[in-house]
């Protein structure tokens, strides 16, 4: 060992006490395990590793056991996604699990609407009871779940089988509509599958990176990693109206105006034809439909981009030559794409510009979605929501066959027909046609764009049941019944990540109380209900994964080749797709380098469309445009758990904040920090300010983890994706007189 | 519509919560067989290769163009050093500035800056500080530490944290013990962008350049007091207006009431003494009675002092920072006074209770009231170096001195007004408290409009304490000494010596919550 300096003395003298008990706390000791030196008082005896539970990232922790349980951690040095790093959340996983608010038994509204505590007996016969009653009155259709995409692969799986084929609901969505459904349906219609086709290696191979309604330094901080290590010197493009923290850290910012993203990307799509920026050979061997756009796209004539956008005609053509003079050009979006209402569209120009300039199937490439959740993209293949478990499609006879096959469900049992959204679902409880509803792990009536319609419906539901961990939670406490679930290391299972590897998460805590896993209450429900028959193989997350496994064959997401968890761990991962026949063993894998797509003649599609106008534009009453997202890394979504450490309590505003542009301030007569009332035609709420130039005059922003945020927000929604459009509506803002 | 099924489900129900109860995985199947090969580890570029040389030292080196704001840094140090639950050694804050055109804002990572001058090792009564003679890091001695906290008040970069739960401060020291062994600090072996770095500095080459104010960072305390070692780099033009996120933040300060407690009554003590060896009391009556009570109020003081500490059994050791602390200096001085203050009033009660005394004490008493006056006066004087010493703009020598020898002249006068009073006398002392607590609320008025951020706190957050400040010191020192002056009695005495103290204790709560707090740039603050 390297010996730098001489270690500090710690021997006392009468005057000086170099070392005492108040010392000995914070003694570090080489802690084995290649984990360098760590807290005497932690030392482990044995490591584990499992994947985090908070975004799409999916770093892998490496939780330190002690006496056989976790008791501090760090980031796995050797697994390929972080590299030895972890974000604030990540660091402080475990710290969430102990909390007062956690839920430790079933909880059942009595008589005089209290939360009373139940056995997990009377729990789960009120469960089968109620929704039963509800469906044997009203039918099937007034059945519906809201899952997550923060659960397993494995609970998610047997939700959607157990919802739709075993409980017979018959609508099931997910709070994965909130994020990324408008890159699913971008993908399916352009590629044939919902396919995000990168690996994270690419971040370091391009040469010009393009950031479109993202801001990775903040929400992906580890992602931001792979990009810091480029080494080509990349041009990074951030294309953003705010100068976030990733602007700051880009070559080129371009501050678009709210909302002219699908003018901006078709405008740079002409420039880009114009000056025959692009790949005549790819075009002709793997894209349908160029010439039609190439057409479509002769209208965006600069002048009147430059006039939409609020980019001048010559950063415009700054942008076009970046772009056509990168070899190795990568385009990532997440939700100042995803959350539009035209976002499918946008998300498509997008795709089309790496299509059409032949950035596509090579490293350092690609139209690239960066997903939220840790498995939003495990909920895309096997939520069973709007597809069918698997990677298949409801509306397809031969896979509902095989399906049925595979799983040994009767085929009667599985729907021949796509289910309602998220957004039809909680109108379906307004218009009184969903009479029951269960909620797992998301909590709607903080996060929905229609915040207060939510509130406002689920008095109406005869039997309302929230699954969480938490039983403070906004949603929680409108229940009839809340279900106490194990958290994110107190259960097994895999997540699939944004570049669609599928890691392991492991048990390493006990949970509190009579909480359990997702998994373990799907197992009880499902003999309550009466069909633990159909389930009888879905004994263990593992044997439920391999059974997944196997139900992919042949599809693009094919993972039939891993056999067991032991695997996953030993490889660092997989990505998606590993058949079993003539896998790819890669460590990282892009999509498309054959340039075959899945659409049956191989070639990807390009999709567009007349922009469409704003849903709610300024005006004189309403002057101002509303942008949402995230407010700082240590915070994340609803903040049900990140509000539970101390520690990132401390690395976050405690109360909500609108960013105001100096200007606008000035011309209110704002003060720093000063509370304002900021109205919207929804509803009215209080925020203090935080003036800074990084928002533009007439535009103001707000984080969305406090809950004050979606009381405003304006519920429309993409045509294609019915994902909602939280990024844009009108509000005006007050003073309030003192 | 299936049956439900009862028995078979309630023992599934028995087993699964079971199964929650068990971590099956077993030890050995787990372990991780990786080899310890610091050699191999990422941010081995990151740390200095060998130790420095005299007059070199270990420093943070923070790229702020590499700065993200991810805040991991923050969380690891947390977790590798085993920090208490609400405990950080690392901040995040964040600098905004630029124009409209060009916007302009920065993350920035901070923690100890290991001073080549550390205030907190300079102000440290115990010596609980150390800078390590060969790495230049400021190490903290947690089991010598008494709990005074004055480090907490001496360091301008806010980085020694209290804990009342231990009672001791607890500081960053580099990760002295990882890099003994050549490993990385818990911040450089988790910033993902590599932002944090050791390096090598020359402290003189630290010291010419902290002569610059502004060569350290936009909006942070500057650098000519400590020399800070911290070297944040950035090959961005920053913008001249930056300024911390949370600079309008008002944060009335740590009250301290012990310290209140201490100044307040050992200063009107002190005056009690100061008045008896300026003047001659009508009597030995007057006098005892009046040296009693300045005794008793003093001691309560020094009693008051014990209960700030965090470790009083410790305190013992107090004297040994006296070459550089103050707080050393006024320990000793105050136990002088003490010591002094004592014989005088044991010489006073010799003299009144033995009519015929053996010896003629009045001989001693003199001389002995005035040493003790003189070296009260001395200790004051520690006292007001000890917040001068901080280099705070509220606390800056002439007001501190003008508050606290104020404090000496109108608790003397109120005092000398109450012993003289048993006697029927106390008229002169009243009119002498009037223009005392006149000269010391106009000393105080200017104080307060000349630090913005004492005036802000004043018109916000401690409106209500300022206003009573004012209201006691108009009542105490001008009323009722009118009042006073006009119908002379022993209560109504009594009762302005209570009105003086409370109204002392009042002006001394307002030095300590309103004064100006400097700390690093903090991030969005609401």
């Amino acid at each position: 060992m390297n010996k730098l300096i001489p270690e500090r003395p710690n021997k006392n003298t009468l005057l000086r006490e170099w070392t005492g008990p108040q010392t000995k706390d914070l003694v570090l000791n080489p802690g084995g395990f290649g984990l360098g030196k760590i807290p005497e008082k932690f030392r482990p005896s044995a490591t584990t590793h499992s994947v985090c539970g908070y975004c799409a990232t999916g770093c892998s922790l490496e939780v330190h056991m002690k006496d056989s349980e976790g008791v501090n951690l760090s980031a796995t040095k050797n697994y390929p996604v972080n590299i030895g790093m972890a974000c604030p959340k990540g660091w402080e996983a475990l710290r969430v699990l102990e909390s007062d608010d956690r839920a430790t038994e079933p909880l059942l509204r009595d008589s005089d609407g209290n939360l009373k505590p139940v056995s997990w007996d009377e729990a789960a016969k009120t469960f089968s009871q109620r929704f039963k009653d509800i469906k044997e009155k009203h039918g099937p259709e007034a059945l519906a779940w809201l899952g997550t995409g923060q659960a397993t692969v494995e609970d998610l799986a047997f939700l959607g089988a157990l919802g739709k084929f075993g409980f017979g609901f018959r609508h099931g969505d997910g709070n994965t509509r909130q994020c990324m459904a408008t890159a699913v349906v971008a993908y399916k219609q352009a590629f044939g599958f919902d396919a995000p086709p990168y690996t994270y290696q690419d971040f370091e191979e391009s040469d010009v990176l393009v950031f479109i309604g993202a801001n990775p330094c903040i929400a992906h901080p580890i992602m931001w990693q792979r990009v810091m290590r480029n080494k080509n010197n990349p041009e990074i493009i951030v294309v953003d109206p705010r100068k976030t923290e990733t602007a700051m850290a880009a070559t080129q910012h371009y501050p678009l105006e709210p909302k002219s993203d699908l003018v901006l990307f078709y405008g740079l799509a002409r420039l880009l034809i114009e000056n025959g920026a692009i790949d005549e050979e790819f075009i002709r061997n793997s894209v349908d439909g160029f010439e039609e756009f190439k057409e479509f796209v002769q209208q965006y004539e600069l002048g009147y981009v430059s006039d939409v956008s609020g980019i001048s005609i010559d950063n415009l053509k700054r942008f076009a030559k970046t772009i056509a003079q990168g070899k190795r050009v990568s385009f990532w979006w997440t939700m100042g794409v995803n959350q539009s209402y035209e976002g499918v569209r946008l998300a498509q120009s997008i795709i089309n510009i790496a299509l059409m300039t032949g950035n596509m199937g090579r490293p350092g490439t690609g139209a690239n979605s960066i997903t939220g959740q840790c498995n939003a993209m495990g909920s895309r293949i096997f939520s069973n929501t709007s597809s069918l478990i698997g990677g298949h499609d409801f509306l397809n006879d031969e896979h509902r066959e095989k399906v049925s096959r595979e799983l040994g469900i009767d085929i009667e049992k599985i729907p021949n027909e796509n289910s309602w959204a998220y957004d039809q679902i909680v109108q379906g409880i307004e218009d009184g046609k969903i009479k029951g509803l269960w909620l797992v792990a998301t909590n709607s009536a903080h996060s929905w764009i229609g915040q207060k319609q939510f509130r406002e419906v689920v008095k109406k539901l005869d039997f309302f049941v929230v699954q969480d961990m938490y039983h403070s939670t906004e949603s929680a406490q409108l229940a009839d019944l809340v279900l106490p679930v194990a958290g994110w290391g107190e259960r097994e299972g895999t997540y699939i990540n944004s570049e669609r590897r599928i890691g392991r998460t492991r048990k390493v805590r006990k949970a509190p109380g009579q909480a359990l896993s997702d998994f373990n209450i799907f197992r009880i429900l499902a003999q309550y209900w009466g069909c633990g028959d159909i389930f009888a193989k879905w004994d263990s997350p593992e044997n439920v994964f391999k059974i997944l496994a196997q139900l992919t064959k042949g599809r693009p997401c094919d993972i039939s080749g891993i056999t067991s968890y032991e695997m996953l761990e030993k490889n660092g991962g997989i990505q998606w797709p590993y058949p079993e026949k003539n896998p790819n063993t890669q460590t990282q894998r892009r999509l498309f380098e054959d340039g075959k797509f899945y659409h049956p003649n191989g070639k990807a599609k390009m999709l567009f469309e007349r922009p469409k106008p704003l849903p709610e534009p300024t005006t004189s009453n309403y002057p101002f445009v509303l942008l949402t997202g995230r407010g700082t890394s240590s915070q994340w979504h609803t903040q049900t758990r990140t509000s539970k450490s101390e520690v990132l309590r401390k690395l976050y505003p405690k109360n909500v904040y609108v960013e105001i542009s100096p200007n606008d301030a000035k011309k209110l007569g704002v003060d720093k920090g000063e509370l304002l009332r900021i109205m919207s035609r929804r509803g009215e709420v209080q925020a203090a300010a935080y003036i800074t130039p990084t928002v533009k005059p007439g535009q103001v922003f707000m984080p969305m983890h406090y809950e004050e945020t979606n009381k405003l927000t304006n519920p429309t929604f993409d045509a294609y994706s019915r994902q909602p459009s939280y990024k844009h509506c009108a509000v005006s803002i007050q003073r309030i007189e003192t | 519509m299936g049956d439900i099924i009862e028995l078979k489900d309630k023992t599934l129900i028995d087993m699964l919560l079971e199964e929650q109860k068990q971590i099956d995985t077993p030890v050995g199947r787990f372990a991780d067989e990786a080899e310890e090969k610091a050699g191999d580890l990422p941010y081995q570029g990151l740390i200095p290769l060998s130790a420095p040389k005299p007059g070199e030292q270990f420093a943070f080196e923070v790229n702020l163009d590499k700065c993200s704001g991810c805040k991991g840094c923050v969380t690891a140090c947390h977790s590798l050093n085993g920090l208490d639950e609400n405990e950080t050694w690392r901040d995040v804050g964040l600098l905004v500035g630029g124009t409209e055109s060009h916007p302009f804002q920065q993350t920035v990572t901070t923690a100890c800056h290991h001073c080549v001058d550390p205030a907190c090792l300079n102000g440290c009564p115990v010596n609980a500080y150390e800078k390590d003679p060969i790495s230049g890091i400021v190490l903290h001695l947690d089991d010598q530490c008494i709990g005074c906290q004055y480090c907490v008040l001496k360091c301008p970069y806010d980085v020694p944290k209290y804990s009342s739960k231990r009672g001791i401060v607890r500081k960053c020291d580099m990760c002295h013990s990882r890099l003994s062994v050549g490993e990385a600090p818990a911040c450089v072996q988790a910033c993902p962008h590599e932002a944090i770095k050791i390096t090598t500095v020359s402290q003189e080459e630290r010291q010419e350049a902290s002569k610059d104010k502004a060569s350290f960072l936009p909006g942070s305390p500057e650098p000519d007091y400590t020399v800070p070692t911290t070297r944040y780099i950035s090959d961005k033009n920053l913008p001249s207006n930056f300024e911390a996120a949370d600079k309008h933040v008002l944060r009335p300060q740590h009250t301290h009431w012990p310290l209140v407690g201490l100044l307040a009554l050992s200063q009107i003590g002190i005056g009690g003494f100061v008045v008896a060896a300026t003047s001659s009391f009508h009597n030995l009556v007057s006098q005892f009675w009046g040296l009693a009570i300045s005794w008793a109020i003093m001691h309560a003081g020094l009693t008051c002092s014990v209960l700030h500490l965090g470790q009083p059994l410790k305190a013992w050791r107090i004297f040994l920072g006296f070459r550089k602390s103050w707080l050393s200096r006024e320990a000793i001085a105050l136990t002088g006074v003490s010591g002094l203050a004592s014989a005088s009033l044991g010489l006073s009660a010799y003299g009144l209770w033995f009519n015929e005394p053996i010896i003629d004490t009045s001989l001693f008493l003199k001389p002995t009231l005035i040493t003790t006056a003189l070296f009260g006066l001395i200790g004051v004087l520690t006292s007001v170096y000890i917040y001068v010493d901080t280099q705070r703009l509220f606390w800056k020598l002439s007001s501190t001195a003008s508050k606290f020898y104020g404090s000496v002249a109108v608790g003397g006068l109120a005092i000398g007004t109450f012993a003289q009073s048993l006697q029927g006398g106390g008229k002169l002392t009243a009119v002498l408290l009037i223009a005392a607590s006149a000269i010391k609320l106009a000393v105080e008025l200017k104080a307060r409009s000349q630090n913005a951020t004492t005036l802000a706190l004043s018109k916000g957050p401690l409106k209500p304490l300022w206003k009573a400040r004012l209201g006691l010191a108009i009542a105490s020192g001008i009323l009722l000494p009118i009042l006073f002056f006009f119908l002379p009695s022993l209560l109504l005495s009594a009762l302005l010596l209570i009105a003086v103290t409370s109204s002392e204790v009042a002006e001394r709560v307002f030095y300590f919550k309103a004064v100006d707090s400097p700390k690093m740039p903090g991030s969005i603050t609401i």
